[in-house]
């Protein structure tokens, strides 16, 4: 019987009451996450990578236990010898991937072949780690999917879309013949197929960024509740559009700079004065665009789409808001990337910090449940499950 | 008299005391008000309200919470329950003296700045040391497991799209080549009386200039511009010397490898801000390799030219023939300005092959 609050095997809820707002608190420091990730980077180091679980287990408890909703902490729950072996694992997949190729064909195609079988199974077994492995108010997150087949429709085709058009060069381009006389038409058909599945993975990157995240926020689930995504995918394409107006502008901006800079520079040239300078400014010019087209749009893409991502991430019981300014949030990575620079990179753990701040107490969480009296009765069924809405926030892929 | 600081000291078990919590059972979000207490290598929770015992698990197994500033103190049991502080200070105090084990060396230099400090001084050594000596041995080491069909598939890879840009075919004479060829198979005989190291040795027209480079797997290519300038095979044979060790010793794919794990190492220490900041170190890191590869190559050179008893000086006719290229041209080539920061300083290079003269005189 499927009751009306998502799951099927759970207690009946308490009855609702009025609503209450919880904000998201976040307690971790600049200096203190430096202290941590100067230990751990030394650690990884010395130990050739080995310690690399142990640093993930100790960074993500510190960020959990200093997320806080109405009072209570997150926690995380990984073995780093688990994560030790997942990792080993992908290494050794990802090396044979890399290397298969080079034995023979049909050994890179059938490697192709796994991986495109293993991404999707991989991905879901991320997301049910990373969940089990979290908790709040003593009780573990679930990934609520066991064995759909969503996984597999939101990323072989867009895996597929990426690995095609190398495919294809692979196949065509690399002719062991004559070396200097290589069939113009012949190249010039691959470059065309090549160019249309880039055109037709611009056009439908959203559609899958869409699905994933439709996928991984349907299931997530914390005791009787599980949450849902109330968005369709014009909501995506809509931020997705946006972004690229953002991107559009600041190439607008820029273009027009330097178009005013170009004939000065020219002109002062020939008249031996002021061209100089102009021609010295476009060099900072085009700095300041690469830096800006790398950080601009990417900030203002993550705000607004954390915004609508948990906006519309619940059920008729629990509700999430994200409030993110996408202008602050872009100020402030701007300022992060200046201060790692200037740095050498000792202030990342700050910037970390002060990313996850604003990203973390934009956010707040609305209920008609009273959550300190819920109960997980599926978990005396299931020993190894669970769901977690943090894990995107800490903006690392799941728990691998 | 104890040597021990009582920092060092392991403080013996004290009498059990108990620590207020609150104790979740992991199937509820209810908590309840506990008195926790450890006796006897096992953790017991009492209900705070009619002291009745609601839990009881060895330690072994426990996961205790690690010492933070503002971190909520969360007890993981292994049953699945957990065990929350309200006060992380009493916590603390209390795991200090109750806890058998105790805090974690590494806990204990996070949480101090001096022990930070230090963290940081050996972990810059460390990073110059890898950065100087561990990279360049490991990328050795890894290039050694690569299959040599790899270096190949690279170069012919390479091979087109350079022919594809910058090259068109040789105008040289037939005799000219044969005559090349052949000088160059017989320093080859000499110098690697053993075993050959598999080569080919193209001829083509260049739109850069005068300019010998060699491709992973072998090919060498030497451009009619450079033939023409220095019109000397001794100096040929010299160049083919320095470009036969790029060949031999791999460096291309040694650099392949050098670049990708540091570009790793980049992201996995820096995250996200990878993508921008890391090309700076990327590029300085390329050309100091760079720098040692050419290094390495001179050396080799010289070893090849004293095999086939030619003076390494002719190398310095080299460097001075294209000098002068370079000046009555005014410009740099494509490839000319890669050189000024890829290649050791000429000046130094020279020295190196007349003290290699000098020695070998």
């Amino acid at each position: 019987m499927q009751s009306s609050y998502g799951t099927t095997t759970q207690a009946p809820l308490p009855a609702p009451q009025e609503i209450n707002s919880y904000a998201f608190e976040f307690s971790a420091t600049g200096s203190e996450y430096f202290r941590i990730w100067i230990v751990n980077v030394l650690l990884i180091l010395l130990t050739f990578g080995l310690y690399a679980p142990w640093a993930k287990v100790r960074k993500l408890k510190y960020f959990y236990s200093n997320t806080r909703v109405d009072g209570h902490a997150f926690d995380f729950h990984g073995n780093p010898w688990k994560i030790l072996r997942g990792m080993v694992i992908v290494a050794v997949f990802l090396i044979a991937y890399s290397q298969a190729a080079e034995f023979a064909p049909i050994a890179g195609a059938i490697a192709l072949l796994a991986l495109l079988v293993l991404a999707p199974i991989l991905f879901r077994s991320a997301m049910q780690f990373r969940l089990a492995n979290s908790s709040w108010r003593g009780m573990r997150f679930r990934f609520m999917d066991k064995n759909s087949k969503e996984p597999f429709w939101c990323i072989v085709p867009a895996l597929m879309l990426i690995l095609l058009p190398g495919t294809v060069l692979a196949f065509f381009g690399d002719p062991d013949k004559d070396s200097l006389s290589v069939g113009q038409t012949a190249m010039t058909a691959v470059a065309t197929v090549v160019g249309v599945f880039t055109l037709v993975w611009l056009v439908l990157m959203p559609y899958f960024f869409w699905r994933i995240k439709r996928y991984q926020h349907n299931h997530y689930a914390w005791g009787p509740l599980q949450s849902q995504y109330r968005s369709g995918v014009a909501d995506t394409y809509k931020v997705v559009g946006v972004t690229a107006l953002v991107a559009l502008g600041i190439a607008v901006v820029f273009g027009g700079l330097a178009l005013a800079l170009v004939p000065a520079a020219i002109l002062g040239n020939r008249s031996g004065f002021a061209g100089p300078a102009a021609t010295i400014a476009l060099f900072p010019l085009l700095l300041a665009f690469v830096v800006c087209i790398n950080i601009a749009p990417r900030a203002f893409f993550k705000a607004r789409m954390q915004n609508l991502l948990w906006s519309r991430t619940g059920n008729n019981y629990f509700r999430f808001k994200s409030d993110v300014r996408p202008r602050h949030y872009m100020l402030l990575q701007f300022k992060n990337y200046f201060l790692i620079m200037f740095t050498l990179g000792l202030y990342w753990p700050f910037a970390v910090v002060a990313t996850q701040r604003m990203l973390l107490e934009a956010m707040s969480l609305k209920t008609r449940v009273d959550l300190g009296a819920l109960s997980d009765s599926a978990r005396e069924h299931e020993n190894d499950a669970a769901g977690d809405m943090a894990a995107d926030f800490f903006g690392l892929d799941v728990g691998m | 008299m104890n040597s021990r600081t009582p920092a060092q000291l392991h403080q013996p078990p004290q009498p059990p005391q108990p620590l207020a919590l609150r104790y979740f059972d992991g199937r509820s979000s209810q908590s309840r008000a506990v008195q926790v207490v450890i006796a006897q290598q096992a953790i017991h929770v009492h209900s705070a309200l009619d002291a009745s015992v609601l839990h009881t698990e060895p330690l072994k197994g426990i996961v205790w919470p690690e010492r933070t500033r503002r971190g909520a103190r969360m007890v993981q049991l292994a049953s699945g329950g957990q065990l929350h502080a309200d006060d992380a200070a009493a916590y603390d105090a209390w795991a200090a003296h109750q806890l058998p084990q105790p805090e974690s060396w590494v806990v204990r230099v996070q949480q101090s700045w001096p022990g930070v400090a230090a963290a940081l001084a050996v972990l810059v050594v460390a990073l110059l040391a890898a950065y100087q000596w561990g990279l360049p041995v490991a990328a050795r080491g890894i290039t050694a497991l690569v299959p040599l069909s790899v270096d190949e598939a690279l170069g012919r890879n390479a091979m087109q799209q350079i022919d594809g840009r910058w090259m068109r075919p040789s105008k040289l004479p037939v005799e000219t080549q044969t005559r090349l060829r052949e000088r160059f198979a017989q320093a080859m005989k000499k110098a690697y009386p053993q075993d050959v190291p598999k080569y080919q040795l193209e001829f083509r027209k260049s739109t850069i200039g005068p300019n010998a480079f060699a491709l992973p797997g072998g090919t060498m290519v030497l451009t009619d511009e450079l033939v023409d300038l220095v019109k000397d095979d001794e100096v040929i044979v010299g160049v083919l010397g320095h470009e036969i060790g790029h060949v031999t010793l791999r460096h291309s794919m040694r650099q392949v490898v050098q670049l990708s794990v540091l570009q790793g190492v980049m992201s996995v220490a820096f995250g996200d801000y990878g993508s921008l900041i890391t090309t700076v170190p990327l590029i300085l890191g390329g050309t100091a390799y760079s720098r040692q590869a050419e290094r390495e190559a001179d050396a080799n050179a010289i070893a090849f030219l004293n095999a086939n008893q030619i003076s390494p000086l002719v190398m310095v006719k080299f460097f001075t023939a294209m000098a002068q290229e370079q000046k009555t041209k005014n410009q740099t080539t494509p490839l000319g300005i890669s050189i000024i920061s890829t290649h050791p300083g000429d000046e130094e290079r020279i020295a190196q092959f007349r003290a290699a003269a000098q020695a070998g005189r």
